[in-house]
């Protein structure tokens, strides 16, 4: 019994001996660093924090390139990319103080981008040519499609829409029947974002 | 049972042995006792020696793997310049050598004082992130400009690009015949980001 609990004794000692060279060899062969293992981390992790939380445009414009390639009645008239939350406005956008006269949001926005997250924004505002400016069913029709398309990819939300008439109950429609074609073609803006990486 | 003198002389020496044995025997039972209960108590620090032994071991080669990840990336981050202090005169000369390789028509850029991003706890001292915001103004033939310029930009190392704002409008200018004119202009944010590393040794 005695003899048996002395064998343990020295079996646990020599493990514990084996495992404190192994410590020492390992921590020797540690790689040189110029700066200590806590600032280490801490600049890597950091680092990443902010890499992740950016994003860049590139991929975004190639993706309406290709939507817009498949609707030549469309024509791109701004586009701007920004990181950021959907509820923020953009530094320079024109202030709707006039909201009677702002171009109706359309039906079925996506409405369900949670506030607060912050996401890649991709604004597009361009109009319908080839379409009488009368023809507004035709017009609403095609940037409807438009937007849908814009959702292909089910990463990319519709974040707000503004069609070129305000078709809502709340808005002041107005007509122009027989009027010269010459004018602007009516505007439309749509907002699309997707969660960053 | 009654015994005589010359009878009790005679057990008087196998007595005292007897007596000798059993304390001996009593003696040998409560070393061996004392002995166990060392044995024991040796079993139970030998066994937490151990314990600690291995433990240290398996944080250190989960340490060991953690800094090799990490010191990667810290490498790449001082060779590209992304560590250090800012290199204001290296990114004019980018951006220069940006518009000449790439024959962009107008380039234009304004770069902001620059600011603390955010300061990381560290030991013995903090890292600093700081962020330099670059105002950009191009003027593109097409669209194709701007991520040739952006792509550049990224490549010519010196910070981290972390582009905030890229607006894309119409010039309005119609084409000429005799002069290239660009249809395009892209007005871009981008936030140039250091990293100082206040415990980095020189």
């Amino acid at each position: 019994m005695l003899l048996g609990l002395r064998s343990q004794v020295d079996e646990q000692r020599r493990d514990a001996a084996v495992a404190t060279q192994q410590y020492e060899r390992i921590t020797a062969s540690f790689p040189v660093t110029q700066t200590t293992t806590d600032n280490l981390k801490a600049t890597v992790v950091e680092f990443t924090r902010i890499a992740t939380q950016s994003a860049s445009p590139e991929p975004a414009l190639l993706y309406l390139s290709q939507v817009v390639e498949k609707f030549p009645q469309i024509e791109i008239e701004s586009v701007q990319w920004r990181v950021g939350r959907p509820e923020e406005r953009p530094e320079g956008a024109p202030n709707s103080s006039k909201p009677a006269a702002a171009p109706a949001p359309a039906p079925g926005d996506a409405r369900t981008v949670p506030s607060g997250e912050t996401l890649q924004l991709l604004e597009v505002t361009g109009r319908v040519n080839a379409i009488k400016r009368s023809e507004y069913r035709a017009i609403t029709g095609q940037v409807q499609r438009f937007a849908e398309a814009l959702r292909t990819d089910p990463a990319w939300r519709i974040v707000r829409t503004q069609l070129p008439f305000d078709v809502t109950s709340e808005g002041t429609l107005s007509g122009d029947i027989g009027s010269a074609e010459g004018s602007d073609a009516p505007k439309f803006t749509i907002t699309v974002g997707r969660a960053l990486k | 049972m009654n015994f005589s003198s010359a009878e009790l002389k005679k057990l008087a020496a196998p007595v005292a042995m007897l007596l000798v044995f059993v304390a001996l025997g009593a003696l040998l039972i409560y070393w061996v006792d004392q002995e166990q209960l060392r044995a024991k108590q040796q079993l139970v620090a030998a066994r937490a020696e151990r314990a600690q032994a291995r433990e240290r071991l398996t944080r250190i080669a989960e340490e060991e793997k953690e800094v090799n990840d990490k010191l990667a990336v810290y490498r790449r981050l001082k060779s590209l310049h992304v560590l250090g202090e800012e290199q204001r005169l290296e990114w004019a000369d980018a951006m220069t050598r940006i518009r000449t390789s790439r024959e962009l028509l107008d380039l234009r850029y304004l770069v902001d004082r620059k600011r603390l991003l955010l300061s990381a706890p560290g030991k013995p001292a903090n890292v600093d992130f700081y962020a330099s915001t670059m105002k950009v103004d191009i003027a593109l033939l097409h669209e194709g400009d701007l991520l040739t310029f952006l792509h550049d930009l990224r490549e010519s190392g010196n910070a981290y690009y972390s582009v905030r704002k890229c607006s894309i409008s119409r010039t309005g200018t119609a084409p000429t015949g005799t002069s290239i004119v660009p249809r395009l202009r892209a007005e871009c944010d981008v936030d140039l980001i250091t990293i100082i590393d206040r415990a980095a040794k020189a």
